[in-house]
């Protein structure tokens, strides 16, 4: 096992720069998400680990070691691919065995290994099958099961849940997590799906349009967002925001939003008279209540079984709002609603950047 | 504390490293020596008379010379006229018979494995045998068109002496040749096209010659372009079929420009008017592909 | 109601109808000239249809001395073979290179673009030349000379095929070869080869047929001795013109080894001429 040092990375594609000064350390065993929407670079960045994209700038280490003009082969690494890449001419014994084959590894000890590895992952009857003949799940095992055979340094997973279907995502998300308790393996693991990334990272890696959005455990970047995007891109049902300016001053500041409503600031927040913000509040974070300084009338509701969201149209759009079962709410009822201030958060409606001091990174 | 990586040097390295050269450089090999160069010696050939004496060649600079053959061939306006009117004729009935036989069999539920087989064989014999295979059967007294006609209470033609007939029996054999391959290309066309669109337009209310006409033609366009294109050029390179069935004759008749290069080569030895003729066909021929092209071009954007 | 089920059946009939037609029209003059080639010269002369078969022409065309038939087919074999595998490794390398290798715009457009201008030009046109630089080499009349040739002519046809096979794989599964430790060679080798391997008989059941039959170069630039069945058959035709149940016996033989062929590898020669013309 070994950590993955990302130092001052910049990649460009010709002319065009799609990423520019990522820094990222990963520790020797540790399981590091790294999620974004389509298109941020994720998948580059992992790319670029592996050896399949070159580094345009900076470097990247594994085990201390720079990799940079290492070819794929030679940097001891597994990946495992969205589409599974099985090689389709060779049955799952020979998929697995491939690379223990090309270095010539005994086959005693092939078979060993093959045979192991079919057990952890339940493969052991598949073995004489060829990938045509096996379900999605299956050749996902198998998949993975090409990447544990050789014990690498390090594995890279590129979006390997993303094509089945959502029984299966969220059983393979347990199984895949089991496996990095017992392996105990450096993995980085790349996906779209935040709820992939909460469960799964030991830290999570936010990235947007080829930057570093944020970098933390999940409960830290789920309480304390460093930037408007990620409080929107993690948690789900999203955030609710509302824009506006401050208004007044010292014990009289308070939030005026554009919709014309009013929120107090969280005690023990300085903000100047003026500045102009995006407050975030997550629908946990709001309630129904007699009265409140938000108004609006009903407009979803949606049940969920353990859970009950209702969406209320107020001044500043639409606003979701975790609340009792029993409420008995008519679509166009009347709502107020209170907010739980502490857990507000500020960023500056500019730059996105959360105003407090002492960001987590 | 980051420490620099090893690099393996040795001979597997360094055929990775260069494999992205030397597999494409034994194809370039090739095309250059077999196919630019001679090129070029064309262009060096087309001003020069060669002859032969005593085994040896002798070059002499005479491009005025050649330019004089070319125009003192008699032979060269019919066998350009042959060309195009053969050229412009086969293709035409070959697209038409290819394209109805592509719709017709892609209607059939049955069969169509069959027809595919069958389709494959004119393309595989050897256009020699072609030849001899027709010469055989229009041969004037025992030919099976002939006896055909026979049956029908028709005299027996010559086929194959009549100036007036011996480039349509060559038409005729091209026909035969070709149209199977026409065929093989629109009916993997036709099986490609998207069946819900052609219900659509049934369910639209479209009768069988609107729904031929409106929606199944403009979308086998690019396959008939590509098709229609790539047989017309081909069919200038005629000449195995020719050359058994007729030798270009009577008289000139039935002479093609291939054959026509071929007299000049390799019968009248005339290797530098030859060339000149080469070298005028390459770039007629070139020319056509680029007007083509950038026909086909203009229209798809229409 | 019954207008619309006969228009349909009416379609179907006429395919079936040309389905028949088809299949006479193809194979009848192949029956004929079977027939032809077992009939005495004089059943052949009346265009009768009773006669009593003999193999006479058959064994005139392979075995009398005047025949260089047998001659012909060892010549065609070995040329056809020996380009043939020479077009399906140049080839395929060429293909894979462009395919893979991210060269520059003008290089892949280059090739490309040479390659099917020479496809489109008369072979003839070059004949000339090749005939004076093989002269030179001291090559004229070597089957050496008809290989190379045949190498440059099927060389294109190899290359688009195969071009269109390799981006039918998908990019990751040679990426999965990469990183389980595969040098470029071997990932080549052992993981893409083995999945174009319909592409592969394909080109070479196109190339070795496309040999085999080519006749404008081999009856120009090979004498009797190194004569391929093609130019055989031709001098058949013309010599031997009154003959007429060697000619056909002849034609029958030189189309044999088409035949088996297509039995072999139908499905992959018709995939191969769709793909090849369609790009």
């Amino acid at each position: 096992m070994a950590s993955v040092s990302i130092r001052r990375v910049d990649k460009s594609f010709g002319p065009t720069s799609v990423m520019k000064g990522i820094d990222l350390e990963v520790a020797d065993g540790e399981f590091v998400v790294l999620v974004g929407a389509s298109g941020c670079g994720k998948s580059t960045l992992l790319r670029m680990i592996a050896g399949l994209e070159p580094i345009t700038a900076g470097e990247i280490a594994i085990g201390g070691e720079r990799v940079n003009e290492l070819e794929p082969r030679e940097r001891d690494i597994a990946m495992v691919f969205q589409s599974y890449a099985l090689y389709p001419h060779l049955n799952v014994r020979g998929n697995l065995a491939f690379s223990l084959e090309l270095r010539k590894t005994p086959a005693a000890e092939i078979e060993a290994q093959t045979a192991q590895t079919a057990g952890v992952l339940d493969l052991a009857q598949l073995l004489e099958r060829y990938p045509r003949q096996l379900s999605g799940g299956q050749r996902q095992r198998v998949a993975m099961g090409r990447a544990i055979v050789r014990n690498p340094r390090v594995f890279l997973f590129d979006e390997p849940l993303s094509n089945l279907d959502a029984k299966l995502r969220i059983a393979m998300r347990t199984e895949i997590r089991a496996l990095h308790q017992r392996l105990g393996a450096t993995s980085i693991y790349v996906t779209h799906d935040q709820v992939e990334a909460m469960t799964m990272a030991d830290r999570m890696v936010v990235m947007n349009d080829g930057r570093i959005e944020q970098i933390g455990a999940p409960l830290e970047v789920y309480d304390r967002p460093a930037t408007l995007y990620v409080a929107r891109f993690i948690g789900a049902p999203s955030i609710n925001v509302f824009e506006g300016s401050v208004e007044g001053d010292g014990a009289q500041a308070r939030l005026r939003t554009r919709g014309g409503q009013h929120l107090l600031l969280p005690a023990g927040r300085q903000v100047e008279p003026g500045r102009a913000f995006s407050a975030a509040l997550r629908p946990e974070h709001l309630a129904i209540a007699a009265d409140g300084p938000l108004h609006g009338t009903v407009s979803v509701v949606e049940n969920l079984g353990h859970e009950t969201y209702v969406y209320v149209d107020t001044a500043d759009g639409r606003v979701g709002v975790l609340a009792e079962r029993h409420l008995r709410l008519p679509p166009g009822a009347p709502v107020s609603l209170a907010p739980a201030l502490e857990a507000l958060h500020l960023f500056d409606a500019a730059s996105g950047q959360r105003i407090d001091a002492g960001d987590p990174r | 504390m980051i420490r620099p990586a090893r690099r393996r040097r040795g001979i597997v390295e360094a055929l990775n490293r260069t494999f992205r050269h030397w597999s494409l450089l034994p194809a370039v090999l090739v095309f250059a020596l077999l196919t630019a160069y001679p090129i070029v010696n064309l262009l060096r050939m087309a001003v020069s008379t060669i002859e032969f004496r005593e085994g040896r060649e002798i070059w002499s600079f005479t491009p005025l010379r050649n330019w004089d053959l070319l125009l003192a061939d008699s032979a060269l306006a019919p066998v350009v006229l042959n060309t195009i009117v053969f050229v412009v004729v086969a293709v035409a009935i070959e697209m038409v018979a290819g394209l109805a036989l592509a719709l017709l069999i892609g209607g059939l539920t049955r069969g169509k494995a069959i027809m595919r087989t069958l389709m494959i064989i004119p393309i595989l014999v050897p256009p020699v045998a072609i030849g001899s295979m027709f010469k055989l059967m229009f041969n004037h007294d025992f030919g099976v068109f002939n006896q055909l006609l026979g049956f029908a209470g028709i005299a027996p033609v010559s086929w194959l002496g009549s100036t007036k007939l011996a480039l349509w029996s060559v038409i005729i054999v091209d026909v035969w040749h070709w149209v199977p391959f026409i065929f093989l290309i629109l009916f993997a066309a036709v099986e490609g096209l998207p069946k819900e669109v052609l219900e659509a337009a049934r369910v639209d209310g479209a009768t069988r010659g609107q729904l031929l006409r409106r929606v199944t033609l403009p979308l086998l366009m690019p396959a008939l372009t590509v098709a229609l294109l790539f047989r017309a050029i081909l069919a200038f390179k005629t000449f195995d079929e020719v050359y058994l069935l007729t030798g270009g004759g009577p008289g000139t008749s039935s002479e093609l420009l291939s054959l026509h290069l071929y007299k000049v080569f390799f019968e009248q030895n005339q290797l530098g008017y030859g060339a000149l003729l080469s070298v005028f066909t390459i770039v007629g021929v070139l020319s056509l592909m680029v007007l083509a092209r950038w026909l086909t071009q203009r229209w798809a954007l229409r | 109601m019954s207008r619309k089920m006969s228009a349909a059946t009416r379609a179907a009939l006429l395919g079936w109808l040309m389905l028949g037609l088809a299949l006479v029209v193809v194979v009848g003059p192949f029956l004929w000239i079977a027939v032809a080639s077992f009939k005495q010269p004089i059943a052949i002369l009346s265009g009768t249809w009773s006669f009593t078969p003999t193999l006479d022409n058959y064994t005139d065309v392979l075995l009398s001395k005047r025949s260089d038939f047998l001659a012909g087919m060892r010549n065609s074999l070995i040329v056809a073979t020996v380009s043939t595998a020479i077009v399906l490794v140049v080839g395929t390398l060429a293909a894979y290179s462009l395919y893979r290798f991210a060269w520059a715009r003008w290089v892949t457009l280059g090739f490309l673009g040479w390659t099917l201008a020479f496809h489109m030009i008369p072979v003839l046109t070059l004949v000339g030349p090749w005939y004076l630089a093989f002269k030179q080499l001291s090559l004229y009349d070597t089957r050496a000379a008809l290989i190379l040739t045949h190498v440059s002519v099927n060389l294109p046809m190899a290359v688009w095929l195969m071009m269109s096979f390799f981006r039918d794989l998908p990019p990751e599964i040679e990426q999965a070869a990469l990183v389980d430790g595969c040098h470029p060679l071997s990932a080549f080798w052992y993981v893409v080869l083995p999945l174009v391997v319909p592409g592969l008989i394909a080109a070479g059941v196109l190339a070795f047929v496309f040999s085999w039959n080519e006749f404008s170069i081999a009856l120009n630039l090979v004498s009797q001795a190194n004569a391929t069945v093609p130019v055989v058959v031709a001098k058949f035709a013309q010599d031997y013109e009154i003959q007429h149940g060697q000619m056909a016996a002849a034609s029958i033989l030189a189309t044999i080894p088409a035949l088996v062929l297509m039995v072999f590898g139908q499905r992959f020669i018709v995939q191969g001429l769709t793909m090849g013309s369609v790009k």
